[in-house]
């Protein structure tokens, strides 16, 4: 009996753990439209910004070479104090007009709950954007459409 | 045969006749003969604008200064309307960027008074302080105007690895005299970077080993990276082996040493040219040919980039598995299919590279081919110097359809040698497809054939219409519902240039 029932704690423990393990972020797909500009293919870097404004976590990046990633300056500046490693979640560089379809992953717990997606552009010789999209981290935000002010012509999203 | 010559030469001059600017103050020859304030008038009152920037972000400031025009004309300039003292130009710099690189401390403090701002990092991290430092500018009065301003002589620049003024200055500083001025402001030949690189390190840049013995007598000490450094060098120059052998015997640093990303002196050299000698030594040292760096890449993929062969055909001898690939999947073959030469890429298939090879988005070489492409500027290819005139994109598609790849079939995602290299907006490489036989109305599997890529990123309606006169289909929709008539339309560049895409309508 009393076996039984600590095998009963063990799997319910575990069920939870796992049921919680599976809840804990949602994968969404985002389509990012560029604007027509002149000039190289953009690095953009996706970003979980916290409520203070501060980079929490880097979800995407766009590019794959290195050497330009001190163009992404605020960005950079959070990677070279807190290194993460990016290879599972870095793509190619996306040139004007184009778009690219990814997809990352969002804790639920930071959804409705201050946060922000940030999307920093830079293109080689030409202006920064430390904000080229920002949106808050809302039900409502990923619904929508959101236009970007630099190189971005929008980006949209879609719960997968 | 004389026809074609004569065509490749007229479209070589054609470009060439392109690449010279309508604007005179945006001609480098122009800036030659240091003209005068009245010369730069004159160009003006011809309609020439003074504040346009050239596609590379040069302006006609940036020229007069980098020039050494007269003072007088480059004040001239600034006072003109859209020249403001913080405008973004090449690599993000601004002018005093480049007035302190060219060491004009006149040209300097005038900047400064005017407001520029002295910390303004351009998109590689430089200062225009570290910016003049890095080249060795001996001029002091410019680093005076720029303490002045509020630099700290002793700042460790974060984005350089905490590395100080000297270690930038070092390397082009032969005869001290940066360096003993930098000692006044506080400097010492101690100093070390974040990683404890040390002043001597730095200065194993350059190459020159009787600096390195000057440098060392005066009681400065090398750590294990003046290797790396001495391999990384400067863009152009190698370390000679006798600056090696001095390193490793007489300094007795380790040859096996790794820098940050893992790699050693073989994948530093490797694509520099003549480096047979430097690469058997440091083997017989005991640096493994076969080491993979923290990306996987092996000095035989970093050998495979280069234009030369020699490194390559050295470690294909060497090597144990010529197919490894790196964290991106790419193998030596596709390295050399992405950015070396035909002859790499023969070289390699030769020795059974394997031609069907994918990279971890599971795209086969061909992907790598579309990458290649680079437009023929004005004849300078990167195969000038390699006797008969060959088009490095024809050698390498005939040389991987003849190893057996299906350049036609469509990649993992869907995509097509079309999908790729419409985007790279270039009718010629697009046409270079044709004779593949590819199928123009494969959808990929975000829903989009390669008209709707062309409908999104083309500068004119050119690339549209050869598509549409290959088969392609207008009345295919994307994932969101988009025909390449409602993409076209959202197109700003051709909303702008007033470019009718009603051809498109189904």
């Amino acid at each position: 009996m009393k076996s039984i029932s600590k095998l009963a704690t063990v799997t319910i423990l575990f069920l939870f753990v796992t049921i919680s393990t599976f809840a804990q972020s949602s994968k969404y797909k985002c389509m990012l439209q560029m604007a027509n500009y002149t000039g190289e293919g953009a690095y953009i870097v996706v970003s979980l910004i916290d409520a203070k404004g501060t980079y929490e976590k880097t979800l995407y990046v766009m590019g794959d070479d290195k050497k330009w990633y001190n163009s992404l300056k605020e960005w950079h500046k959070f990677q070279t104090k807190k290194p993460s490693n990016l290879s599972a979640i870095t793509g190619a560089s996306v040139t004007g007009g184009d778009r690219s379809i990814t997809t990352f992953e969002i804790e639920n717990a930071k959804i409705n709950n201050g946060y922000k997606l940030r999307f920093e552009s830079a293109v080689e010789d030409q202006k920064y954007h430390v904000t080229d999209v920002e949106l808050p981290l809302t039900t409502e935000a990923l619904a929508a459409k959101t236009d970007g002010k630099g190189y971005i012509r929008y980006v949209r999203f879609s719960k997968l | 045969m004389k026809k074609k010559l004569f065509l490749s030469f007229a479209l070589a001059a054609s470009v060439w006749l392109n690449a010279q600017q309508k604007n005179t103050l945006l001609n480098p020859n122009f800036w030659k003969n240091a003209p005068d304030v009245t010369a730069v008038k004159a160009e003006i009152a011809k309609g020439n604008n003074p504040s346009e920037s050239n596609d590379r972000s040069f302006d006609a400031v940036v020229y007069a200064i980098n020039n050494d025009a007269p003072n007088e004309t480059i004040k001239f300039l600034l006072d003109q309307p859209g020249n403001s003292v913080n405008k973004s130009t090449h690599d993000n710099r601004i002018y005093l960027h480049w007035a302190a690189y060219k060491g004009n401390a006149e040209i300097v403090n005038y900047l400064i008074d005017k407001g520029s701002d002295v910390n303004l990092e351009d998109s590689h991290a430089t200062t225009p302080i570290t910016f003049a430092a890095g080249v060795g500018q001996t001029n002091t009065e410019v680093y005076d105007a720029l303490f002045k301003a509020g630099i700290n002589p002793k700042h460790k620049y974060r984005n350089r690895n905490g590395a100080n003024l000297l270690h930038l200055a070092i390397a082009s500083d032969k005869d001290l005299k940066i360096t003993n001025y930098l000692i006044t402001k506080g400097l010492s030949l101690k100093d070390t970077d974040n990683d404890g690189n040390t002043v001597l390190d730095y200065a194993a840049k350059s190459g020159d080993l009787a600096f390195l013995k000057t440098l060392a007598s005066k009681g400065v000490k090398f750590t294990d990276n003046a290797i790396i450094f001495a391999a990384e060098g400067s863009r152009r120059d190698a370390a000679s082996l006798e600056v090696y052998r001095y390193l490793v015997e007489e300094a007795k640093l380790n040859p096996k040493v790794t820098n940050k990303e893992g790699a050693t002196v073989l994948h530093l050299v490797a694509n520099k040219p003549k480096q047979t000698e430097v690469i058997n030594y440091f083997i017989s040292k005991g640096v493994d040919v076969n080491k993979a760096d923290n990306s996987g890449t092996t000095a035989l993929m970093a050998a495979a980039t280069s234009r030369d062969t020699e490194a390559l055909e050295l470690f294909i001898s060497k090597t144990k598995d010529i197919n490894t690939q790196n964290i991106k999947g790419e193998s030596a073959l596709t390295m050399a299919v992405k950015s070396g030469s035909p002859k790499s890429v023969e070289l390699l298939l030769n020795t059974k590279a394997n031609s069907q090879i994918l990279d971890k988005e599971g795209y086969n070489l061909g992907y790598y081919l579309i990458q290649s492409y680079r437009p023929q500027m004005g004849g300078r290819g990167p195969e000038n110097n390699e006797g008969p005139k060959v088009d490095p994109f024809e050698a390498k598609s005939d040389l991987l359809q003849k190893s057996g790849l299906d350049l036609a079939a469509a990649q993992k995602d869907g995509s097509t040698l079309y999908h790729f290299a419409v985007v790279k907006n270039d009718l010629n490489l697009v046409k270079k497809l044709q004779p593949l036989q590819i199928d123009v109305n494969s959808k990929n599997t975000d829903g989009l054939t390669a008209l709707h890529k062309a409908a999104m990123v083309s500068n004119d309606d050119q690339l549209l219409k050869y598509l549409l006169s290959i088969g392609a289909q207008k009345e295919t929709k994307t994932e969101f519902d988009e025909t390449a008539y409602a993409l076209a339309k959202e197109n700003e560049t051709l909303t702008k240039q007033n470019v009718s895409v009603e051809f498109l309508k189904s």
